[in-house]
C-alpha cells in the first residue's frame, strides 16, 4: 500500500506526467475506437518519440494506453457494430442488439462501467500478487493447455448468434478454414494462396471482421430501408441500474478471473480473453438463447473480460521479462531504449517505476468510468443522424479503416467481398460471430496443436493425460453434445406442437 | 422460396465447396509436411471432412422433412417479405438483388476509382452517389455531408494518424 501510494505520488506531483498520463488516456481511446487504427498503430507511432521522455514516463505512457485502448472499441461496436478491435467484437453481438432495440445508453453504460470495474480489480491483483501468478500461470500452462482451452471456447462459442446449433458448428469450421489461408504457423511455409502474392500473409482480420459486422449489417438495413421496414435506433441515454448489475455480479467477477487469467497467458491477452468471457457468460446463463440478440449479459461479460487482462499481461511482462501480446512487445523495446530489461531484476532495481506504473494502470481505470459517462451522454446522440447519412459514412470509415491497416487496396476488396458473403449467411442463420471466432482462435489453436505436438514427440497420450487439458477437452465434449441434446429436444418439441 | 428450399441450396453449396477443397485445392495447394509440428493439411482437412458430413446429414434431414411434410425449427429473424414461423415452410424473402446491386456497385466502383483518381474525389463521388441511391433526395445537404466527411477523415488519417489515404495514381 506504501509503495501505491508513493508511486501515485511521484505520477500526480509531476505535471510532464499527467500530460502524458491524459494524452496516453485520450490517445488510446481514440486510437481504439477507429476499425485498422488500433492502439497498436499508435504504440508504434510514439515509440521513437520515448527516447525523449524518462523510462518511467515511458512506460506508464504503454501502459495507460493498453488499457484506454482496449476500452476504446466498445462504443462503436455497440453503436454501429464496428468493433474497433478484435477484443471488442464480441461486445457487437449484443451491444448492437440492444442499440437497435433502443437501449444504446444501457449498452454503452455496461460497457464503460465494466471496462472499468473490470481494469480496476485487474490493476489490484496486478499489484497484490504479480510475481506469484506469473510463477504459476506460466509453469503450468503450456501450448497443450492453451491449445485445450481454444477448442473449449471454440465447442461453446459454435452456439452464439445462429438459427440452429448445426449451423452455429458449421459458421465456426468455415472461420477455422480461413485461418488455414496464409503462412503455416508452425514451419513459415505458404498454404492456400492459390498463387496470390497478397494471400501469402493470410486474410487479415481487420477487414474481415469489418466486413462481417459492419458492411454486412449496412447491406442488411438499406434493403430493409427500401423495403420500408427500417425502424431507427431509438436514442436512449439511460445508464442500467444498480438492479441490472447486481442481475449480473457473478457474470462480472466470472470475467474479471476469465480475463485475468487469459491476460497473463504469453501471445493470448485481450481478445481471446473477450470472447472466452462471452463464452463463459453463455455457457452459464439460464437463457443461452438470448445471447446475440441483445442480452446486456453479453456485454458485460466480454467488456469486464478483456478490461481485466490489460493489467494481467503486464505480470509476465514484469516479473518475467515475457510481453503477453503486440503492445507489450512494444514495451520491451522502450525498457531496452532506456538501457533496461523487464524481468524480475526491475522490481530491485527499478521499485519506483513499477509502481508508478501500477498506480498509472489503476487511475487510468478509473478515468475510463468518468470518461465513459461523458460518452454514453454525448455519442449515443451519433444514432440521431439519419441513416441516408449515415449507412454511406459508415462504408466509408470502413473502407478507410480497412486500408489503413496495410495500405493494401486488396484488403478492401476482402471487406467488401466479406460484406456480401455475410449479408448471405446472415439471412440464412449461419452466424458471423462463430465464423469470426473461428478465424481469430483458429490460428493460436493450430500453433499451440503444432507446439504441444512437439513438446509431448507427437504422442497424443501425455498429451491428453495433462490435468488441465483432460478437463478442458471433456468440458468441451460435454458442452458439444450438451448443445446437440438441446437441438434434438427443440426439434421433438416442434414436431410434437 | 421456403426456408427449406433455401437451407437445401446453402447444404447444397457447402457440400460442394467441401468436395472442390478435397479434390482440389487441398490435394494441390498443401506444402509437403517438414517433418515437424503439424501437418500443414490436418486442420483443413479436418474442417472440410466435418463440413461435409454435416452438411450432408443435414441435407437429408431437410429431405426427410419434406416428404413427411414435416416443419423444421428454426429461430431466425424476419427479413423483408418474411413473415411469421412456419418452421422450414416459413416464406422468406427475396433478396432485392436490384436494390442490392445499387449499393453493391458504388461500393466496387470505389475500389477501382480510388486506385485511379485517388481518395478525396472517389469518395466523395461514392458518398454522393449511395445517399442518392438509399434516399437521400436534398442535393445542398448530401454536398455538405459529403465534403466535410471527407475532409475529416482525410486530416485524420493523414495528419492524425499519420496513414496515408490511397493517391490519384492517374496523375503520377
Amino acid at each position: 500500500m506504501e509503495q501505491f501510494l508513493a508511486g501515485a505520488v511521484t505520477l500526480v506531483s509531476n505535471p510532464t506526467s499527467i500530460m502524458i498520463f491524459i494524452a496516453g488516456l485520450f490517445g488510446g481511446m481514440l486510437f481504439g475506437a477507429i476499425p485498422g487504427i488500433s492502439m497498436l498503430t499508435l504504440g508504434a507511432i510514439i515509440l521513437p518519440f520515448t527516447g525523449n521522455m524518462t523510462a518511467t514516463d515511458a512506460i506508464m505512457l504503454y501502459s495507460v494506453i493498453y488499457c484506454s485502448g482496449v476500452f476504446g472499441g466498445a462504443i462503436t461496436a455497440i453503436l454501429f457494430n464496428i468493433p474497433g478491435a478484435p477484443e471488442n467484437a464480441p461486445t457487437a453481438f449484443d451491444g448492437y442488439p440492444m442499440t437497435k432495440q433502443g437501449m444504446a445508453g444501457k449498452a454503452v453504460g455496461a460497457a464503460v462501467l465494466c471496462s472499468s470495474f473490470g481494469g480496476t480489480c485487474s490493476a489490484i491483483l496486478m499489484m497484490s500478487a504479480t510475481a506469484l501468478i506469473a510463477d504459476w500461470a506460466i509453469s503450468s500452462f503450456g501450448p497443450p493447455e492453451i491449445f485445450a482451452l481454444v477448442v473449449f471456447g471454440i465447442a461453446v462459442a459454435s452456439s452464439v448468434g445462429a438459427a440452429t446449433v448445426w449451423k452455429g458448428w458449421l459458421s465456426v469450421l468455415l472461420g477455422l478454414l480461413i485461418a488455414t489461408v496464409g503462412l503455416d504457423p508452425v514451419a513459415g511455409i505458404e498454404r492456400y494462396n492459390f498463387g496470390f502474392v497478397y494471400l501469402l500473409a493470410g486474410i487479415h482480420f481487420i477487414p474481415t471482421i469489418l466486413g462481417f459486422f459492419a458492411v454486412s449489417e449496412v447491406f442488411i438495413q438499406t434493403e430493409k430501408s427500401a423495403a420500408g421496414t427500417y425502424q431507427a435506433p431509438k436514442v436512449n441515454l439511460d445508464f442500467p441500474s444498480f438492479i441490472d448489475f447486481w442481475r449480473l455480479k457473478f457474470a462480472v467477477l466470472r470475467s474479471v478471473v476469465i480475463g485475468f487469467f487469459c491476460g497473463i497467458l504469453p501471445g493470448i491477452g485481450a481478445t481471446l480473453a473477450a470472447f472466452m468471457g462471452y463464452n463463459e457468460a453463455v455457457r452459464w446463463s439460464k437463457h443461452p438463447e438470448k445471447f446475440g440478440k441483445g442480452e446486456l449479459e453479453g456485454v458485460v461479460s466480454s467488456e469486464t473480460a478483456n478490461n481485466a487482462a490489460t493489467g494481467a499481461a503486464m505480470i509476465p511482462l514484469l516479473a518475467l521479462g515475457l510481453p503477453g501480446g503486440a503492445l507489450t512487445a512494444m514495451m520491451i523495446g522502450v525498457f531496452q531504449m532506456h538501457d533496461m530489461e523487464p524481468g524480475p531484476l526491475v522490481f530491485v532495481n527499478s521499485s519506483e517505476l513499477v509502481w508508478v506504473v501500477f498506480a498509472a494502470m489503476f487511475f487510468a481505470n478509473i478515468s475510463i468510468f468518468f470518461l465513459g459517462w461523458l460518452q454514453t451522454k454525448t455519442v449515443v446522440h451519433l444514432l440521431r443522424i439519419p441513416f441516408h447519412f449515415l449507412a454511406p459514412a459508415i462504408l466509408l470509415i470502413a473502407t478507410v479503416g480497412a486500408y489503413a491497416v496495410r495500405g493494401l487496396v486488396m484488403d478492401v476488396f476482402v471487406m467488401f467481398a466479406a460484406g456480401i458473403v455475410a449479408f448471405y449467411l446472415r439471412r440464412s442463420g449461419y452466424s458471423v460471430a462463430g465464423i469470426i471466432l473461428g478465424l481469430i482462435l483458429g490460428k493460436i489453436g493450430e500453433q499451440n496443436f503444432a507446439q504441444a505436438m512437439q513438446m509431448m514427440s507427437y504422442d497424443m497420450v501425455p498429451f491428453v493425460s495433462r490435468p488441465i487439458v483432460a478437463v478442458l477437452l471433456i468440458a468441451a465434449g460435454l458442452t458439444l453434445f450438451g448443445n446437440l441434446v438441446k437441438e434434438v429436444r427443440q426439434i421433438k418439441r416442434s414436431s410434437a406442437a | 422460396m421456403t426456408r427449406i428450399r433455401r437451407d437445401t441450396i446453402g447444404y447444397l453449396l457447402i457440400i460442394g465447396f467441401c468436395i472442390l477443397m478435397l479434390t482440389w485445392a487441398i490435394p494441390v495447394y498443401t506444402p509437403a509436411y517438414p517433418g515437424y509440428g503439424a501437418p500443414p493439411a490436418m486442420v483443413p482437412n479436418v474442417a472440410v471432412c466435418v463440413m461435409l458430413f454435416m452438411a450432408c446429414i443435414s441435407l437429408v434431414r431437410v429431405v426427410l422433412a419434406v416428404s413427411m411434410n414435416k416443419p423444421i425449427p428454426v429461430a431466425e429473424t424476419n427479413f423483408p417479405g418474411e413473415q411469421g414461423d412456419g418452421g422450414g415452410f416459413t416464406q422468406v424473402g427475396r433478396v432485392n438483388l436490384k436494390h442490392l446491386c445499387s449499393i453493391m456497385i458504388p461500393c466496387v466502383l470505389l475500389l477501382v476509382a480510388i486506385d485511379l483518381i485517388g481518395y478525396e474525389l472517389a469518395s466523395f463521388a461514392f458518398l454522393m452517389i449511395l445517399q442518392y441511391v438509399i434516399g437521400s433526395r436534398k442535393w445542398i445537404q448530401s454536398v455538405v455531408v459529403s465534403v466535410v466527411l471527407v475532409v475529416v477523415l482525410y486530416v485524420t488519417m493523414r495528419y492524425g494518424f499519420g496513414v496515408p489515404v490511397p493517391g490519384p495514381q492517374i496523375f503520377q
